[in-house]
């Protein structure tokens, strides 16, 4: 009587198997709208320096149905982002400061923070565009 | 009226016979207080007694009897026929992890990735032994020759001793399945339970094997093996608390190489 092990094969799309899987896609996802996005911006400054005909061509085609959708998606993506990653923080941090600051702490500092910093960039684009 | 029943679903390996894995079904009994565990023990009692899993207490403690249940890694023992009824009921062994026979794994490989975190006490002398360069300083020790704890110092590491060796987090890690080197989150909430505690000096001695690529930075923090612990223990959280202290200990090394010593 020998052993005779049998291991099972990891299947290639193993990320669809489970929905705990599936949403961590989706997280790790969200950065590529993100890096896609930044891209676009830069695209964007770029243009800008090419003159004001460039420039107007890039903002025409902001206006373009599909990059909206696309800027809703990644609006969508990055808030998915940010909830999902101020839920994690705490759990990362070193275990002796964890255990002198409640999390619901540190996610309202970090909530906070993220709050104040978007109104002040929506502020500022605002200011600008009056 | 008719008595009510419930199918389950095995996977059924033998390797005397096999060539690989495949489903059994068997109808048994429903009974609304039986656990998975009752319906196994039924099985091989009436039906067949060729099926093979592992058990021991029946209560949650002993972490024997993990296995995946409609693909979600559980303690047989704390899965009820009730949660499940009227819907089959699909039973595998634990992934990643070859099977030895029907529900059983071969858990040489885990036992040796719980050793090689050094999963014990070192203590100053110890610490110096391996590393005579290294000045530590002992903990002092009362009068009956045994450490003191204080319940804050015991409270930093407690919730990461709680861990019973079940393996489901090592199921339910997709990190594991694609690289069976990865040392796994019990062995490195283990070796993290370690460095927290106040008597131990051996934090030095365990980051060859918690810092390696095969260690924490295996990890992509999917977090469902903190979802499947039956002991709340959060080994994601452990793994990615030794990610930041690395990321911080590597940045020092280039303002302090010599750690602070002369």
């Amino acid at each position: 009587m020998s052993r005779r092990p049998y291991v099972r094969p990891m299947p290639a799309n193993w990320f669809m198997s489970k929905p705990a899987y599936r949403f961590y896609m989706v997280r790790e996802a969200s950065c590529v709208f993100n890096l896609v996005y930044g891209l676009n911006l830069f695209a964007g400054l770029w243009q800008l320096t090419n003159g004001a005909e460039a420039w107007a061509g890039w903002l025409a085609l902001q206006a373009h149905p599909l990059m909206i959708v696309f800027a809703l998606a990644t609006l969508a993506m990055t808030l998915l982002h940010t909830v999902t990653f101020v839920e994690m923080a705490p759990r990362v941090m070193p275990q002796q400061i964890r255990k002198m600051i409640p999390d619901n702490t540190v996610k309202a500092a970090m909530f906070g923070g993220i709050a104040v910093v978007t109104a002040a960039i929506i502020g500022f684009t605002a200011m600008g565009a009056m | 009226m008719t008595e009510q029943t419930i199918k389950l679903e095995i996977l059924r390996y033998n390797p005397e016979a096999d060539n690989e894995p495949s489903f059994g079904t068997f109808e048994i009994p429903y009974n609304e207080a039986w656990s998975l565990l009752d319906a196994l023990e039924y099985i091989k009692d009436e039906l067949d007694s060729s099926l093979t899993y592992r058990w021991s207490c029946r209560m949650a403690v002993c972490g024997s009897c993990g296995m995946v249940v409609n693909g979600r890694p559980q303690l047989g023992c704390e899965t009820f026929l009730r949660d499940h009824y009227p819907n089959t009921i699909k039973v595998e062994p634990l992934a990643n992890f070859p099977i030895e026979k029907d529900l059983i794994v071969d858990a040489t490989g885990f036992i040796e990735k719980l050793e090689s975190v050094k999963p014990y006490i070192i203590d100053a002398v110890d610490a110096m032994k391996a590393n005579p360069a290294k000045k530590v300083k002992e903990t002092p020790k009362n009068e009956i020759g045994t450490y003191n704890q204080k319940p804050a110092e015991l409270g930093l590491f407690k919730q990461f001793s709680m861990c019973i060796n079940c393996m489901l987090c090592y199921s339910a890690c997709p990190q594991m399945g694609l690289n069976p080197m990865f040392t796994g989150p019990a062995a490195l909430a283990l070796g993290h339970r370690y460095n927290l505690d106040s008597r131990d000096h051996g934090s030095d001695e365990r980051t060859e094997v918690i810092q390696d690529k095969n260690g924490v930075w295996s990890c992509t923090f999917v977090g469902y093996c903190s979802e499947v612990c039956p002991k709340n223990v959060d080994p994601a959280a452990a793994i990615n608390q030794n990610k930041a202290q690395g990321a911080q200990d590597w940045a020092l090394s280039f303002l302090m190489p010599r750690k602070g010593e002369k």
